[in-house]
């Protein structure tokens, strides 16, 4: 019985381990994948001295002068620099949400 | 009954799968063949399955009393409560180990889910997961196996040990285990990153993993203080028994990984650092599982099987030593653009606080360790007490405390510590005002206040963060139900960080909850005769009577009391005390009467034959802040640990 | 200005909080029996105190040693004469002197070593250059 039993967890393994290797089953398991390059968001140095900035208000490290000054001379830094398409499209959005809601 | 010879057969075959996925993962990355790395996928996830079997068919043992398996006649017997036949199987040292191997497959299987084939820091990280697997099944199968035959098969089994009779059985072992076996994902992850040039560590899977293992090892910590308060009789939680040091230090290492793996995400710093904590953590993980195996460092928890403790502190060495030797190599790799600018910034004190915990672990890795020098060198082995360490770790503990109500508030890069004091002096000063006015009302000790101040300075600032965003929210938005989701949508966008401030706020509490423990309480022995009183502090009890029972393998002895608080009656609480002649052991269970925070505990320790007794009365202060603080914790931590959908761009390739 | 006041309100509080403490209800001999008990392992266990130990030698020596507070014994005296008994490893708490003092400076060593390693890390040279903003 248990030499049954041992045989048939063996003749699985095998199959299981042998299942790649089979043109048919490769195909199927590839086909149904959509390979999607997935790009996480890239925090370039400047959205996250941006994003900095935020929390300290948020979180009371920085008054509100001391933020409106900081914001100010980021915009003139990021003005100068050039930043990945991508990033400078985000950095906007949140400072045109940063300018709205004063 | 075939439980044993199958289980044997199935540990084996999914050693043999194991070893065939690690040669699958070695071809498919040397020739990049992904059919291989699938069959290796394929081939792990089948010997979850195969241990899965095995651990059931051990259970089956236990639950049938086969005793024809000599680990079922050693640990369980007819005699014990049914119920517990169910998880026998992880009391001794192979059965654990079964166990061991059976949680690492899961975890083996959930890391490997939707991950691509090509990407060789999974893959590699698998390898060196499957290393560890391998390790642990070749120690169990071969040195431990909790299937081996009994050469004679016995009526009766040896029962289960006493102690162990109690509802934390159910949850700390398993969780405790798992966790101390959940350090090698994450040390797998970097480790495996290092190995494939990938430059930040595979960071955000780290960071999760890193969390989810220091989350389990937090509730298998509070789990068994909280049984240990219970069942062990001397009304304290924490004894820095080696055992439970060696469950605290990889705690301490992978606290203060949570916290550097922040510095490496948003500053791309401290890579190097960062490996250098998860191959120690690992290491003490690992010397987790070596102490509890029992060997040179006694202990009340050990298994006591000296000859596998050896192999542990073996392959301990070899993967230390393995790992120091890589890390070095790849250093380079691992060089940080940015550095610490200022000795006031966030990721400057994360470094002190990083610092501070591996200096708490390494004074306690020296006192658990130091009798295996003094019985080297002078042959006497000294045991190192509690009280070595709550002297020498408890000024570090607080250091750390203070830092945790500074550093979330602090900006990254730089800051200017004249500016900071004048924005934090008047919080300061009311966390102060209320502190005192707390230990006027409760009458406290100033470790206590000292508690309350850092406690109300953090959580004061954390009120003024909340209230800031609540104020911005309604600003823009006049509608209430806008600005409410307003405010949520900011509180959503950022739960790493305010999962982390409720999982400080917890651990301001535990520590709360210790003070008051540890200065605030008051303990003495009262010598009584049936019908006599004692007083202490504000409670009165009254001696009332003992009953004796006898059950079929041990002997119960009830002692009754009744007790009054201010004078008002609170009705009749009972402790007992459980002997178990087949053992020679007993085992207690303490009366505790909860007041809120406060605990009363009352336990006997001798009882004449007179039935006059000595009973041992505990007032534990502030005990509830533990628990409670403890569920915080993980609170937060899970809060933390929930996966924020960013937009991902998604290109489609054919 | 202002700020000076506050810092010296704050000192005084913080001065005069310390000297606060709860009454102990518990006698000074009480409370030198509950230091001691810490102090003496148990003979007969692996790791553990007699304060925590629930074994009859444990019970057996908290009874001695309550005597000989009693009787007027120092807190050294009980210890001299009990490592006399059991030898040195009845004492949990290694001694300030002699081999066991090394695990007293181990802490200082640890934190002067964590001080050297804060400082090499503060101090990490750059080996990549890259223009740094702000």
């Amino acid at each position: 019985m248990l030499n049954l039993i041992g045989l048939l967890i063996i003749i699985i393994m095998i199959i299981v381990i042998l299942l790649p290797f089979n043109d048919n089953f490769w195909n199927y398991i590839n086909k149904n994948k959509t390979h999607t390059k997935t790009t996480l968001i890239d925090d370039s140095d400047f959205e996250l001295d941006l994003n900095s900035i935020i929390t300290d208000y948020q979180s009371g490290v920085l008054n509100d002068k001391e933020f409106d000054t900081q914001v100010e001379s980021f915009q003139e830094i990021i003005n100068k620099s050039s930043i990945d398409k991508n990033a400078r499209l985000r950095i906007e959005q949140l400072l045109t949400e940063i300018n709205s809601n004063k | 009954m075939i439980y044993g010879s199958l289980g044997d057969l199935v540990i084996k075959l999914s050693l043999g799968m194991y070893i065939y996925s690690i040669f699958a993962i070695f071809i498919g990355i040397k020739y990049q063949d992904l059919k291989f790395i699938y069959s290796a996928r394929l081939a792990s996830y089948f010997g979850t399955f195969l241990l899965l079997l095995s651990t059931i068919t051990l259970v089956l043992g236990f639950v049938n009393h086969d005793y024809s398996i000599q680990y079922v006649a050693d640990h369980s017997s007819n005699t014990m409560p049914y119920i517990y036949t169910w998880i026998a199987f992880y009391s001794g040292n192979e059965g654990s180990l079964l166990f061991i191997c059976t949680c690492l497959s899961i975890l083996l299987f959930l890391f490997i889910q939707n991950k691509k084939l090509n990407d060789n820091s999974i893959n590699f990280s698998h390898l060196f997961i499957l290393l560890f697997q391998i390790f642990l099944l070749i120690s169990t199968s071969i040195l431990a196996n909790p299937f081996t035959e009994a050469p004679n098969i016995v009526q009766d089994g040896q029962g289960i040990n006493p102690l162990l009779l109690h509802f934390g059985m159910f949850v700390h072992p398993p969780v405790q285990m798992l966790g101390l076996t959940a350090v090698v994902i994450p040390f797998s992850i970097a480790i495996g990153s290092l190995c494939a040039k990938n430059e930040n560590l595979n960071i955000n899977s780290l960071r999760v993993w890193a969390l989810a293992t220091w989350v389990i090892l937090t509730i298998g910590l509070a789990l068994g203080s909280w049984w240990a308060y219970t069942i062990l009789g001397w009304g304290g939680y924490w004894a820095w028994d080696p055992v439970e040091n060696s469950s605290l230090m990889p705690w301490l290492l992978m606290t203060a990984f949570i916290h550097s793996i922040m510095v490496q995400k948003k500053r791309n710093m401290f890579k190097g650092w960062n490996l250098f904590l998860i191959i120690f953590a690992f290491f003490m993980a690992q010397m987790g599982m070596f102490i509890n195996r029992g060997g040179p460092v006694p202990s009340v928890h050990s298994f006591g099987s000296s000859s596998l403790g050896w192999t542990f502190l073996l392959f301990m060495f070899v993967s230390t030593i393995f790992s120091f030797v890589f890390f070095i190599y790849r250093y380079r790799s691992l060089a940080s653009v940015n550095y610490v600018q200022s000795v006031l910034s966030r990721e400057s004190l994360i470094l002190v606080q990083n610092v501070l915990f591996l200096s708490v672990a390494i004074i306690t890795l020296m006192g658990t360790i130091y009798p295996v020098f003094t019985k080297s060198i002078e042959d006497e082995q000294i045991y190192v007490g509690r009280e070595f360490y709550d002297l020498v770790n408890a000024p570090i503990l607080l250091l750390i405390m203070i830092i945790l109500s500074i550093a979330p508030f602090v900006p990254w890069k730089n800051s200017n510590i004249s500016s900071y004091i004048n924005k934090k002096i008047i919080i300061f000063v009311i966390a102060v005002l209320f502190a005192i006015l707390n230990s006027w009302i409760i009458s406290g000790h100033y470790w206590v206040t000292i508690s309350f101040v850092v406690l109300y300075f953090s959580s004061i600032q954390i009120l003024i963060e909340f209230y800031k965003i609540l104020k911005t929210s309604f600003n823009k938005f006049k509608n209430l139900r806008n600005a409410l989701f307003k405010f949520l949508n900011i509180l959503y966008s950022n739960l790493s960080r305010y999962g982390g401030l409720i999982s400080h706020t917890g651990i301001l509490l535990v520590m709360l909850g210790i003070a008051g423990t540890s200065f605030m309480g008051i303990e003495k022995d009262f010598a009584l005769k049936p019908g006599q009183s004692g007083t202490l502090k504000n409670y009165q009890f009254t001696y009332l009577k003992t009953d004796i029972t006898q059950k079929s393998d041990h002997t119960n002895i009830k002692a009754v009391m009744q007790i009054d608080k201010n004078g008002k009656s609170l009705g009749e609480y009972t402790t007992s005390k459980s002997y178990y002649p087949r053992f020679d052991m007993n085992s207690t269970k303490a009366g505790i009467l909860n007041f809120g925070l406060e605990d009363f505990y009352f336990s006997q320790s001798v009882i004449s034959d007179d039935n006059s007794a000595v009973f041992e009365v505990k007032i534990n202060p502030l005990v509830s802040l533990i628990w409670t603080g403890a569920f915080v914790v993980v609170v937060g931590a899970l809060i933390s640990v929930i996966p924020v959908y960013k937009k991902k761009d998604k290109v489609k390739i054919k | 200005m202002n700020n000076y006041f506050i810092y010296l309100f704050i000192i005084v509080i913080s001065i005069a909080g310390c000297f606060y403490n709860v009454d102990n209800d518990l006698t000074n001999n009480e409370i030198r029996l509950l230091n001691l008990e810490k102090q003496i392992k148990c003979p007969i266990c692996p790791a553990e105190t007699i304060a925590e130990s629930n074994t009859k030698v444990s019970k057996d020596l908290k009874n001695f040693i309550k005597l000989k507070i009693d009787e007027g014994w120092s807190d050294d005296k009980i210890k001299s004469f009990l490592i006399s008994k059991y030898g040195k490893e009845i004492l949990a708490t290694p001694q300030k002197k002699g081999s066991d003092l090394f695990l007293w400076i181990i802490p200082i060593i640890v934190l002067i070593f964590g001080v050297f390693i804060y400082w090499s890390l503060y101090k990490t040279i750059r080996f990549r250059t890259k223009g740094e903003q702000n």
